[in-house]
């Protein structure tokens, strides 16, 4: 992916746009999705760039290969799961994007995880492979389709364009009989749901699960108590008090909103739109729009526009930054840590750059229902050379041991946490921790709408600007949403 | 062009020649296999010449043609690059028409077509024209400064200027226009009135000075001598701008026009950058959506249908440029771009 994206764009200014764009590297854990999205089309893109002998034909002799030793290998292996009995031996190849550029925290666990193993299964040897997103994704539809180049066990990236495509190729095993072995459904529903695929891979959310996430990330609102306090606001524990909080905080002169969606700016729009949403639909709708579930699914809904309207009203009434559409997610960030503004809407990833700047000032409040995602999840390849091994190792991952390091490298653990573990992690650590645990229990918590279709994060994007800027309606910008939803289901 | 000024400036003898396609072969004739050193048509003497040639021809169709006959392929399939292939029939060129967004990419091409080609081009021949009346001292400098805006990457650029463009901040554009007393707060990349126009003099600046140090080298070919006469005949500035400049520097203006549309057409980089096609779609281009087709949607059919649709245009601009800047005797000339302009 690398090498083709830089017929546009050299490495060298990529670097520079990446820096520029997230000067923390945590941001990118959602990022990589959209990314990955990109890899796996990326080098047939190769063609039209203009490399096209070599791109063209790997590409589709990659799909032919693992078609025809595919259909061989797909039997369910998993038919036999057991657990690793601990007098085994062997080796476990194992491969990851965790490199320290990519996923520092990521990064620092894998060790842990690597001797936990080794420590519980002494017979057996994991080796780790650590590459670049891109790298992986360039790699794995080609690596798994023979068994001598097949990881035993790899990390994999939820959606349509890279787990989709395994699954489309019977390049992964169902897990199904692993999650009943080991319990594994303790991560909740909806995560198993992101890492769910039908068989033929064209439905994201249904079917057999494909992967076990380690790690979570729910959005969520920072607020700054000092600011609130200085307008005469409370912390927020409702929908209702916080848009209490929103007027007062304009009244008293202050910025209620940090909010960039000039370039480069990836999600904030986008999140923004979502947490107001989620407040005024069922979770039930966005869920099953996302993972087109149910006769009809559709976001054209009287919940959707209200947020819409809601995100028209605020930029009327100038609750947000003035200049806002110049400015970058990142600007917006730092006009929230800097005291700027009173709340910032976005991911939990951002707890440990507002914990630095604000420290006891800050707060992070999960909403009843809210819009989030697992890390990536840990896959067992067809061909993996012992799937009860692969299968032992991803147990490792939701151990109560490595869940608490988890933690302590800032990130929210996907199992949760005990009480007198949970007192040892700063105050946004818990909520976020504690909120992600409530919303997936209650069913409240919501994919990223943006997983519906390939095209919807450009598309959502696009609006929701045009309906900051007044050149669209609410309505409007919702039924063509919806129209944009149909015609590419309706193509599938 | 009327034919008095330019065979004033240049009188061609192929001009002379009759035209048709008689005429025509004659004229080749007599340019190229009849004169002094030219090749004599034995069989051995061809056998060398292509096998002379065969290298270029061969990269020429591993590189450009192979890629280019696949991509009109592609462009007919509904393909995700990867998984079967089936056949879309014309509905990828026909969905350039009927999306909104993709039709509104190709009215923002022809847009950038006026700030990366146009102006550019317009103001290069004027600076170059000012600078050649007056002494040619310190031209480097000058040559340096404007070039400068080529030499950086783009996307350097595009970040730069974002910057600039910002809504606040110490040394924007709104900081120094505020220094006079005004309360400007313009999200200028962000803002749906001021985006393209902002990204359109994003270009005027890159591409300015490319075409002006094409035109400068041209106008130091100018004969002092010509301008010295058109003044003693009693003719304005606009005069020798318009009659002895301009019909001067034709050729240049002609490769600094196809240059500066074939980037406008192809530009990509600078607005994935600066402002990755929004607000909303308010500067989506050709480039970004096939990018994205591509890249982020595995939609290869349609992203080779744009592709395939931008090569046309971009062919049927050059061919446009040349056909207006070219009067039709002098076209061979230019086509072989060899022979000094003037005995």
């Amino acid at each position: 992916m690398t090498g083709t994206r830089a017929h546009i764009i050299t490495e060298e200014e990529k670097q520079l746009m990446t820096t520029h764009e997230s000067p923390q590297p945590d941001i990118r854990r959602r990022s990589r999705r959209w990314l990955s999205g990109g890899a796996v089309a990326g080098c047939v893109a190769l063609a039209i760039a203009g490399c096209g002998s070599s791109g063209g034909s790997g590409g589709s002799g990659g799909s032919g290969g693992s078609g025809s030793s595919g259909g061989s290998g797909s039997g369910k292996s998993s038919a036999t799961a057991a657990k690793l009995s601990s007098s085994a031996k062997g080796t476990l190849t194992q491969w990851n994007w965790n490199t320290v550029a990519d996923d520092p925290g990521d990064h620092a666990l894998m060790p842990l995880a690597l001797k936990t193993f080794e420590q519980k299964y002494p017979g057996w040897k994991v080796t780790n492979t650590e590459m670049t997103l891109d790298e992986q994704n360039n790699k794995l539809p080609l690596a798994l389709s023979t068994a001598s180049s097949s990881p035993g066990v790899t990390e994999t990236n939820e959606g349509y364009q890279s787990m989709g495509r395994l699954v489309t190729d019977k390049e992964l095993l169902p897990l199904t009989d692993y999650v009943k072995l080991y319990g594994w459904d303790k991560v909740g529903d909806l995560n198993l749901q992101y890492n769910s695929f039908s068989s033929d891979g064209k439905y994201l959310g249904q079917g057999d699960v494909y992967g076990v996430p380690w790690t979570a990330a729910p959005l969520g609102i920072f607020y700054n108590k000092a600011l609130l306090q200085k307008a005469g606001g409370t912390v927020p524990t409702s929908w209702a008090s916080f848009t209490k909080d929103l007027a007062l905080v304009k009244k008293a002169g202050i910025t209620p909103m940090a909010y960039g969606s000039g370039q480069p700016t990836v999600y904030q729009p986008l999140h923004m739109f979502y947490e107001v949403a989620d407040a005024m639909t069922p979770a039930s709708t966005s869920i099953n729009f996302v993972f087109h579930k149910g006769a009809k699914p559709s976001i054209d809904v009287p919940g959707y526009i209200k947020a819409a309207t809601t995100i028209q009203n605020w930029s009327k009434q100038g609750y947000f930054p003035s200049g806002y559409t110049g400015m970058s997610g990142s600007q917006a960030l730092s006009d929230f840590t800097s005291g700027k503004a009173a709340f910032f809407i976005e991911g939990e990833w951002y707890i440990s750059s507002v914990q630095q700047a604000l420290k006891s000032k800050a707060g992070f409040w999960v909403p009843p229902s809210t819009t989030g995602g697992p890390g990536e999840g840990y896959s067992i390849p067809t061909r993996s050379s012992n799937p009860d091994a692969a299968a032992a190792f991803i147990d490792i991952g939701l151990t109560p041991k490595f869940q608490e390091a988890v933690m302590k490298e800032g990130e929210v653990p996907v199992v949760a946490p005990s009480a007198s573990v949970l007192k040892k992690f700063p105050p946004m650590l818990q909520s976020a921790t504690t909120g992600w645990q409530r919303t997936v229990q209650s069913h409240q918590l919501v994919p990223y709408l943006d997983y519906a279709t390939p095209n919807y994060l450009n598309q959502i994007f696009a609006s929701v600007q045009e309906l900051q800027a007044g050149k669209l309606t609410p309505t409007a910008m919702i039924q063509q949403l919806q129209s944009d939803y149909t015609t590419y289901w309706s193509s599938k | 062009m009327s034919t008095t000024d330019s065979a004033r400036v240049q009188p061609p003898p192929e001009r002379q020649l009759p035209t048709g396609l008689g005429g025509r072969l004659a004229r080749r004739r007599r340019a190229g296999m009849t004169g002094d050193g030219a090749a004599s048509d034995t069989v051995a003497d061809r056998g060398i010449g292509m096998l002379l040639i065969l290298p270029a021809v061969a990269l020429l169709a591993i590189f450009i043609i192979y890629p280019l006959v696949k991509a009109v392929g592609y462009s007919f399939l509904n393909w995700d690059g990867v998984g079967p292939k089936t056949s879309a029939g014309l509905s990828n060129y026909t969905a350039l028409w009927k999306n909104s967004v993709e039709r509104s990419a190709l009215e923002h091409a022809g847009i950038l077509i006026v700030f990366f080609a146009i102006i550019p081009t317009f103001l290069g021949l004027v600076a170059a024209a000012l600078i050649a009346r007056i002494p040619r001292k310190g031209l480097v400098v000058y040559r340096v400064i404007y070039f400068l805006p080529q030499v950086l990457v783009t996307v350097v650029v595009a970040i730069v200027w974002t910057w600039l463009l910002a809504p606040s901040g110490g040394g924007t554009v709104n900081a120094i226009i505020n220094l006079f007393g005004f309360h400007v707060h313009t999200a200028w990349l962000g803002d749906f009135s001021t985006a393209m126009i902002s990204l359109g003099l994003i270009a005027v600046w890159l591409d300015f000075g490319l075409c002006f140090v094409l035109f400068l080298s041209g106008v130091q070919r100018i004969s002092p001598s010509l301008y010295e006469a058109a003044r003693v005949d009693g003719a304005s500035l606009f005069d020798e701008f318009f009659r002895i400049t301009v019909p001067m520097l034709r050729r240049e203006i002609g490769v600094a026009l196809t240059i500066t549309t074939v980037a406008s057409l192809q530009s990509f980089t600078l607005i994935y950058a600066a402002t990755n096609g929004g607000p909303g779609n308010a500067t989506i281009v050709p480039g970004l959506l096939v990018y994205r087709d591509a890249f982020q949607l595995g939609a290869v059919g349609s992203a080779s249908a744009i592709g395939v649709a931008l090569a046309l245009l971009t062919f049927i601009f050059t061919v446009v440029i040349r056909m207006l800047l070219e009067p039709p005797g002098n076209r061979r000339r230019m086509r072989l771009r060899l022979r000094p302009r003037r005995a």
